[in-house]
């Protein structure tokens, strides 16, 4: 049964979802839109790195949508729905995909239909109606400005105060002793994080709070390296915010991130379009009760330095894991959106094609007479010295045991090494592994693998 | 001053506690400032950077193993793989009762072996013959050949020695006996136990008493007990008379006037103390021996046992004893009766004792019976009987057709009815099912077996 917008307008919850939806009523705005028989589904770019996963059912109304909206339906569903009904030949004929039969098989007894409800207060006409832009008052324009500009002013002044606090605080490590500070670091790092918080400088926090978890995972007597580090890399950083309070990556890791809309409209910002491969997932519940769910893409067609995307989302540890659109090994050529910095990382998907077929990974092959596998760090080294993890492209290489106790990747050409994260000791198939590509996440301290090439084909290592 | 001497003198100084300023290296001096505490921070900023940029991990000595050996066959196609992976981890879900060994031996009847990072064999599981190669490099063993003889079997895994002994037990049974003869003694008890149990899947002759009997004073009870019950089956001893006799007390049997059919049953028990000595009973009289002493033949004696839900510990038991001590069709007369009487469940021990064709005919008979019934006969196979497209049909897969909701469980018991399908039947049931509306997760088993066609050229 096709949907019609009477239906849509019925079943919406609201008049402001859907006006929202009819935002999103055009199928650029989305992605993989296809159907087999009265099931509907698509991908919408929402406000997160990776867009929702939105399904409907024409045989009984159902509907779901990854999105973390209260509103039921929310505007993305609504949003297929509506284009299902004045443009049906938008989707293409297609087999279920895994996402849409899974939810197809829980729906059965878990899912109900919410009740449609007709009013006067929300109509498909408004919906669509063009909004007349507000009359322009240069006055008002310019208090807004001005306000917008005292309230910019009064923020750095409040990070600044923070940043003095934490400067104090830091030396006040070193004057104590680094010993006794990875010994009760849970405490100490966590008095200084509240204040950044109330200082506005709300990832600068995040990142020390997380810091005691760092220390732990490594052994006694490295912590103290670590230690140093972490704090010399927080000098840099907030010496790099006080040089220039403005410049994107020194804010962004200092307070908050922009929001993906400012990224996508911010004509300067690196746009890369191309094939890529989702090379690895990680899922990370931090101290605040924040998951950070981090997705590395690496950039296939290209012979140039390799180039790696990292899509990062965050929602709430009480929401439960939440399906992403990216799964490790997914392959799509999209463009590629990076965050303004003077070393791009941080990316959002603007605009995705069909999945293409499978490529080889770009070619990583070292000097063998002074191979050094960090070598590709230097840019960001130089660029944003305070940055905590480092994706790393290697060439054909062994996982060996250490005499000394761990397991590291060993180069095959030049012998050089790094040791590996401890979460891989239980994998006792690495050390049998001939990896002729490895992608891994260098630390500073330790090698997380992600994927490898290998003789058995792609296998995921994370 | 070098770096790898810089660093740790400042790192070693803030470990203490203290001011590093004074013994950072002449050259980072004008980086400084006159500001103590902003000195520090410079110093911590510039070792921080320096230990980063310029220092390298030292991997030092280190031990490589050798690659892993290329199986025989190849892996499972790459876009299967998630399949495999989700379906590896259904079976593996606590609570569902799973096994992936099972699937694993779906790969290799279709020609593929799974990809190590998907699972992996340890170096003692029973795994099929061709992830031998994995097994011997876990055990850092060298890699026997397949040919491989008796002389080689210092050098073989365990799994492996196994596998040597049941193909010489087919094959050359001679062979096998000198095998056991000769080696036999030198394995551990638990090792001892297992070969033993391969012995007792095959026929046993005449030539193999001399054996068993020397194992009646093996250092391992399980060893002598087991030893003893196959002697049973060959009729080279005799259990106590006067067990015989008490073991017939326990039992009922009873003749129809007109029709004169005997019906032998097992009144209930009014201890659990009397309970447990008619198992003992049951482990160590035969068949044979307590068909004489109910005045019946042995045939007799498993087509008259009377099958009831009250006397199921007793049915169990008398399983235990045709597995040890009947002949293989008087496994397989029990297996039918049981069968019929919708106790699959109480017979599947037989099932090893059995010929592959009347495993088979059973599995249409268990099928009607329902997906419970089918999963209690079969479930832990690893190479089931394969079914014809009529069987989609059965009550089995009418039932996996109704099922609305998926628990662990349930999927491993319809994981069970797909590795039953050959391709084509799995092809069909996927479309009846999916007609059906069932859950995803009821469908993975069947859709791996029906795109697993055997590779080219197999």
């Amino acid at each position: 049964m096709p949907f019609d917008l009477t239906a849509v307008e019925a079943m919406a919850p609201d008049q402001a979802s859907l006006t929202a939806a009819s935002r999103l009523n055009k199928p650029a705005k989305w992605s993989g839109l296809a159907h087999e028989g009265d099931l509907w589904w698509g991908e919408a770019q929402g406000s997160g790195a990776n867009p929702y996963r939105v399904v409907v059912d024409g045989g009984d109304g159902g509907y779901k949508c990854s999105c973390p909206s209260r509103k039921f339906p929310c505007k993305h569903a609504l949003a297929l729905m509506w284009i299902q009904a004045t443009s049906p030949a938008s989707f293409v004929e297609g087999t279920r995909p895994d996402w849409v039969g899974d939810w197809m098989g829980r729906r059965r007894t878990t899912t109900t239909t919410a009740p449609t409800t007709k009013s006067d207060d929300k109509s498909i006409s408004r919906a669509t109606a063009a909004q007349p832009p507000p009359p322009r008052d240069p006055a008002a324009e310019a208090k807004a400005a001005a306000a917008a500009a005292r309230r910019a002013t009064a923020t750095r002044a409040t990070v600044a105060d923070g940043l003095d606090e934490l400067d104090r605080w830091i030396v006040d490590q070193t004057r104590t002793g680094l010993a006794a500070f990875t010994d009760d670091a849970l405490d100490r790092c966590r008095k200084i994080a509240a204040r950044l918080v109330d200082a506005k400088a709300a990832n600068l926090a995040s990142r020390l709070d997380e810091m005691p978890s760092r220390l732990l995972a490594l052994p006694t007597e490295e912590r103290p390296d670590l230690a140093v580090r972490e704090l010399g890399k927080i000098v840099l950083l907030t010496k790099a915010w006080r040089a220039d309070p403005t410049d994107p990556q020194a804010a962004r890791d200092v307070g908050t991130a922009e929001q993906r809309a400012q990224v996508l409209d911010d004509p300067e910002a690196l746009r890369v379009t191309g094939r890529w491969e989702v090379v690895g997932e990680q899922i990370r519940t931090r101290r605040d009760n924040l998951v950070s769910h981090a997705t590395w893409l690496l950039r296939l067609d290209t012979e140039a330095a390799q180039r790696f995307a990292l899509l990062l989302d965050f929602y709430p540890a009480s929401a439960g894991r939440r399906e992403q659109a990216f799964g490790a090994g997914a392959l799509l050529d999209a463009t590629v959106v990076f965050y303004p910095s003077a070393h791009p990382l941080r990316a959002v998907v603007a605009a995705r094609g069909d999945e293409p077929a499978p490529v080889s990974w770009p070619l990583a092959d070292p000097d063998p007479t002074r191979y050094d596998p960090l070598a590709p760090c230097a840019d960001a080294w130089a660029a944003v010295p305070w940055q905590l993890e480092h994706p790393l492209l290697l060439p054909a290489g062994r996982v060996v045991q250490a005499d000394g106790g761990g397991l590291w990747w060993r180069a095959d050409a030049g012998g050089a090494g790094l040791p590996l994260n401890r979460e891989h000791a239980g994998n006792p198939v690495l050390e049998g592994l001939a990896l002729t590509q490895t992608v891994g996440l260098w630390d500073g301290f330790r090698l997380t693998l992600l994927a490898a090439q290998t003789p058995f084909g792609r296998v995921d290592l994370g | 001053m070098r770096l790898d001497e810089t660093y740790p003198v400042l790192r070693d100084c803030w470990i203490a506690g203290g001011q590093a300023a004074q013994v950072a290296p002449e050259e980072w001096q004008p980086l400084l400032d006159a500001d103590p505490d902003e000195s520090e921070r410079r110093l911590l900023a510039l070792a921080g950077q320096a230990f980063e940029v310029g220092m390298r991990p030292d991997l030092g000595p280190h031990t490589a193993r050798p690659p892993l050996p290329v199986l025989a066959r190849p892996p499972v196609p790459a876009r299967l793989r998630p399949l495999v992976r989700r379906v590896l981890q259904a079976e593996r879900t606590p609570g569902s009762g799973g096994s992936p060994r099972r699937v694993v031996a779906l790969l290799d009847r279709r020609g593929f072996t799974v990809n190590p990072v998907d699972w992996f064999p340890s170096a003692g599981a029973d795994v099929p013959e061709v992830y031998r190669p994995w097994q011997a490099w876990t055990a850092n063993s060298a890699d026997p050949d397949p040919g491989t003889s008796v002389d080689d079997w210092d050098l073989l895994t365990r799994p492996a020695r196994r596998r040597l002994l049941r193909r010489l037990r087919a094959t050359d049974p001679a062979a096998a006996r000198q095998l056991l003869d000769d080696r036999f003694r030198g394995e551990p008890a638990a090792e001892r136990s297992a070969l033993l149990e391969v012995v007792a899947q095959t026929d046993l002759s005449d030539d193999d008493v001399p054996f068993l009997q020397s194992l009646a004073r093996d250092r391992s009870a399980a060893v002598t007990r087991l030893a003893l019950r196959l002697l049973a089956r060959t009729g080279a001893v005799s259990a106590d008379p006067d067990d015989v006799t008490e073991l017939c007390g326990f039992l009922a049997v009873s003749r129809k006037k007109l029709s004169r059919r005997v019906t032998v049953s097992a009144p209930a028990v009014k201890t659990a103390a009397q309970g447990r000595r008619r198992d003992e009973l049951f482990e160590t009289v035969s068949l044979a021996e307590l068909a004489t002493g109910l005045g019946i033949s042995a045939d007799e004696l498993v087509t008259a046992w009377t099958c009831t839900a009250s006397q199921d510990a007793a049915t169990r038991a008398l399983v235990t004893m045709v597995v040890a001590t009947g002949t293989q069709p008087q496994a397989e007369l029990l297996a039918t009766r049981l069968v019929a009487q919708e106790e699959p469940g109480l017979a599947a021990p037989l099932r090893p004792r059995m010929r592959p064709a009347a495993v088979a005919e059973l599995v249409s008979t268990v099928l009607d019976q329902g997906i419970g019934a089918t999963h209690s006969w079969c479930h832990d196979a690893t190479d089931p009987a394969q079914i014809a497209p009529g069987a989609l049909g059965s009550a089995a897969f009418s039932q996996l057709c109704e099922k609305d909701s998926a628990t662990p469980a349930e999927v491993h018991a319809a994981n069970t009815l797909a590795l039953l399908c050959p391709p084509d039947v799995a092809a069909r049931a996927v479309e009846r099912l999916r007609a059906a509306g069932v859950a995803p997760q009821y469908l993975d088993l069947f859709v791996l077996s029906a795109e697993l066609r055997p590779p080219e050229g197999a």
